[in-house]
């Protein structure tokens, strides 16, 4: 009797005891919501989770269960996976680590030293893995994409994606697609040609590549002056979403280059700045739509696609919903790509509007003038969230906030910077602070008066904020909904929230003491629903009270 | 008189008095804001593929730090502008007297691109004008001394440039830091709180209260917040002479931790 309890116990405590990660089961990730098997929880992006254990009203007896600490300082915006309850996540530059999900402790530790001539814009920042069967993939920073044995850590191959020696990198999570792993490429900052390719899963022998920007003779290649097409840059360095019925997989792709002299690239400059959706079978691009033509303001597109089917004008509509870093919020059909509708969320004013085909009517302010939003956009990578339940739609803003934009003739030269220009955050007082992509520091000493961030609550249907929670700091973080309405989020000041998805009230909080620039994630074992975050140098992991 | 004590004295003493006062103390110059904008354009034109966009190209030398590795006084920058440096592998420009004019106040102005007319004096009489008629300490602390209701200027020679620094002395109100700004809080339970902030976020104010105590305030607590826009910092143009504030901000630049 005793024997047979201890092989019960064994069983029920064994993790590692999991079926494979077929693509069937990627497929209906949202149906298994125990689990957190690609970056966005599901294909669909919406951050929506099925787990409804911790409710609006015994979310106040969450406490903390567990810590991880980061090895490695620095802004860490990487998103765990969850599966079968071993928690798999990237620390800078590029480890991999395997932890039992309930208690934080590692199975094992895969490390790759990217080579130091990677160059990065913005940081060694990766922000997550893929997962088929069970093996992992991962990009790195210069520029190799890394199939890893989830059980052993061991690599399984390892290719070279790009040449890092001309500053592509790879900062996302890859995405896998039926037996194709598919993963873009950084380097907005320094004139790469941008491309999304996918890799046969098993081999890593690559299988077709889209380039971001067409070359002489393929349609859109009109759209770039002279031989600008070569470095235009249009990265992809966010996270793709895919809808298995239509066949179509969607991305971002960002800003052109030089990033702040369209002069130099006069034209629309396809496909930088669009919302692009390519068939994942062949690579060849079904739509585009581009939100911010011939870019000067640095707009990169790369904003998580989110895939929605919601009722528009009393019927129903295959959307795709989109908070854009220009300050728009879009509305398209993910079907064919046809602009719907589009509302400013932020104070905008390089653009007066967007015309019938969504086409941004641009207002370029003087020089030495401030642009809203400024450089790092009314909202930026970081994830949102969309609850079926609400029909609303959440994410992070960055409200009354400017910036100036230098513009100057670049010249490039492989690996080198290559931006056109420069910019700086509006201030009150010259030589103040001013908000940045990350917080330098514990201390907030630019104050409220170069901007203040909010979570916003948005319906899709009206464009129209439906509740607003204000941050005095601006937040970088990533959110998640849950089948109980609670939005889980955060901020630069450190504070992970649950708010009530419904009304925006703050249910709970935690100070975690760094900022949080990931997106939280759930999941459960053993019936209990768990729920983590990363704040500054800490993956904390919260349950209720038994 | 300070060249002379140099000469007088061994090599020892003569380091001793590099490291204790700043390099534009021995030369009393003000520098005008069009000279600091010409020297802008022409330090771009002709220095920043050395020295980069920041004046940190070379190594060993930080031109907006004013940071050197053989000059110190405007009339040194001005020789190695004319003749170069052998030892240093820069070469020697032909500029017009009123280009390095303008050169040598963007350097001075610590590269500030946007910076306002300046005079620099002595840092030693600066130092007389902050503990004496300046009455500086009555607010401010530096190196252990002096009141903290204003904030601490130990370093603020790396934390501010000349030209804000002269902005702080002479228009107070356009240079007040926004987290400097003073508070007022009347808390709910009628009590109120005056001071200056360390820190603001969603829920909490971290600040030094006018009796000098690291206070919390819980913004629930909160009935009223008044940011006051204006300051507690008096101008002293009027107060100081042209050449006492050259002085005193010769002193200030030189406070550097």
């Amino acid at each position: 009797m005793r024997r047979i309890m201890l092989f019960l116990l064994v069983l029920l405590a064994s993790p590692l005891a999991a079926a494979e990660v077929t693509s069937q089961r990627l497929e209906r990730a949202v149906a298994e919501p125990q689990n957190w098997l690609m970056y966005s929880g599901g294909y669909n992006s919406q951050r929506y989770s099925g787990l409804g254990q911790i409710t609006r009203a015994n979310v106040k007896k969450l406490e903390l269960q567990w810590v991880l600490q980061d090895q490695v300082p620095g802004v860490w915006q990487s998103n765990p996976l969850v599966v079968d309850g071993v928690m798999y996540l990237t620390q800078r530059p590029n480890d991999v680590m395997a932890v039992d999900a309930r208690n934080g402790k590692h199975f094992w530790i895969y490390r790759w030293t990217p080579d130091p001539g990677a160059r990065v814009c913005c940081g060694s920042n990766n922000r997550g893995l893929a997962i088929l069967g069970d093996t992992l993939f991962m990009g790195t920073l210069d520029a190799h994409l890394i199939a890893i044995d989830a059980k052993t850590g061991k690599p399984i191959w390892n290719i070279a994606v790009a040449d890092f020696k001309a500053a592509y990198s790879i900062t996302m999570a890859p995405i896998v697609v039926k037996d194709k792993v598919l993963v873009g490429v950084g380097g907005g900052e320094f004139g790469i040609r941008g491309f999304v390719a996918a890799y046969d899963a098993k081999t890593g022998k690559e299988l077709w590549r889209f380039n971001t920007i067409p070359q002489p003779g393929e349609p859109g290649s009109e759209t770039w002056s002279g031989d600008s097409w070569k470095t235009g840059s249009a990265p992809i360095w966010t996270m793709g979403s895919y809808d298995p019925a239509l066949n179509l997989v969607y991305f971002g792709t960002g800003n052109p280059g030089p990033d702040w002299n369209p002069a130099q690239r006069s034209g629309d400059n396809l496909y930088s700045d669009c919302a692009i959706a390519l068939d994942p079978d062949t690579g060849r691009m079904k739509w585009h739509f581009q939100f911010t033509p011939n870019d000067g303001y640095d707009f990169d597109a790369t904003q998580v696609p989110v895939l929605a089917d919601i009722t528009w004008k009393g019927k129903p509509l295959k959307a795709m919903l989109w908070a854009n870093r220009n300050g728009f919020f879009y509305v398209l059909d993910r079907g064919t790509g046809q602009f719907l509708s589009g509302t400013p969320f932020v104070k905008v004013n390089w653009a007066s509007g967007l015309d019938a085909s969504g086409r941004p009517l641009q207002t370029p302010q003087p020089e030495g003038a401030p642009v809203y939003p400024g450089n790092q956009g009314g909202t930026n990578w970081y994830p949102p969230a969309y609850s079926p339940r609400t029909g609303l739609f959440y994410f992070s803003v960055w409200e009354n906030y400017a910036s100036i934009m230098r513009r100057e003739e670049a010249t490039y030269e492989a690996g080198r910077n290559f931006t056109g220009g420069g910019t700086i955050g509006v201030a009150p007082v010259p030589g103040a602070p001013t908000v940045g992509l990350a917080r330098r520091g514990p201390i907030d000493t630019w104050t409220s008066e170069v901007g203040t961030g909010a979570t916003v609550a948005l319906d899709p249907r009206t464009g129209k904020r439906v509740w607003s929670f204000p941050q005095y700091d601006v937040t970088t973080s990533g959110n998640l909904v849950t089948a109980s309405d609670i939005l889980f989020t955060g901020g630069n000041e450190g504070y992970f929230y649950a708010l009530d998805a419904k009304s925006g009230k703050l249910l709970w909080k935690a100070s975690l003491g760094g900022s949080i620039v990931m997106a939280p994630v759930t999941y459960a074992i053993g019936g209990r629903q768990y729920v983590s975050v990363i704040a500054g140098n800490v993956l904390a992991t919260f349950a209720l009270r038994p | 008189m300070m060249r002379s004590s140099l000469q007088i004295t061994g090599l020892w003493l003569a380091l001793l008095l590099c490291i204790t006062l700043p390099a534009a103390a021995q030369e009393d110059h003000a520098y005008t804001a069009e000279q600091i904008q010409g020297g802008y354009r022409l330090y771009s034109r002709q220095c920043q593929l050395c020295h980069g966009a920041n004046g940190d190209g070379v190594g060993g030398t930080n031109l907006g730090r004013q940071q050197f590795r053989f000059v110190a006084t405007d009339s040194d920058i001005r020789k190695m502008v004319a003749n170069g440096s052998t030892g240093g592998g820069m070469p020697s420009f032909a500029l017009k007297d009123e280009e390095v004019d303008g050169l040598i106040a963007f350097i001075r102005s610590g590269m500030d691109r946007s910076g306002v007319s300046f005079r620099l004096g002595d840092a030693a009489r600066g130092k007389a004008v902050y503990d004496g008629k300046g009455g500086c300490v009555a607010c401010h602390h530096l190196a252990g001394n002096g009141a903290r209701t204003a904030p601490d200027l130990t370093d603020i020679g790396i934390l501010r440039r000349p030209g804000q620094l002269f902005t702080s002395l002479t228009d107070p109100i356009k240079a007040t830091m926004p987290i400097n700004r003073p508070v007022v809080i009347t808390l709910k339970s009628g009590r109120t709180v005056k001071g200056r902030r360390y820190d603001e976020d969603t829920f909490l104010v971290r600040l030094i209260d006018s009796g000098e105590n690291l206070v919390t305030v819980s913004k629930a607590d909160i009935k009223d917040y008044q940011v006051r826009m204006d300051t507690d910092m008096p101008s002293f143009r009027g107060r100081l002479s042209d050449g006492e504030l050259g002085d005193l901000l010769a002193y200030l630049i030189s406070l550097k931790g």
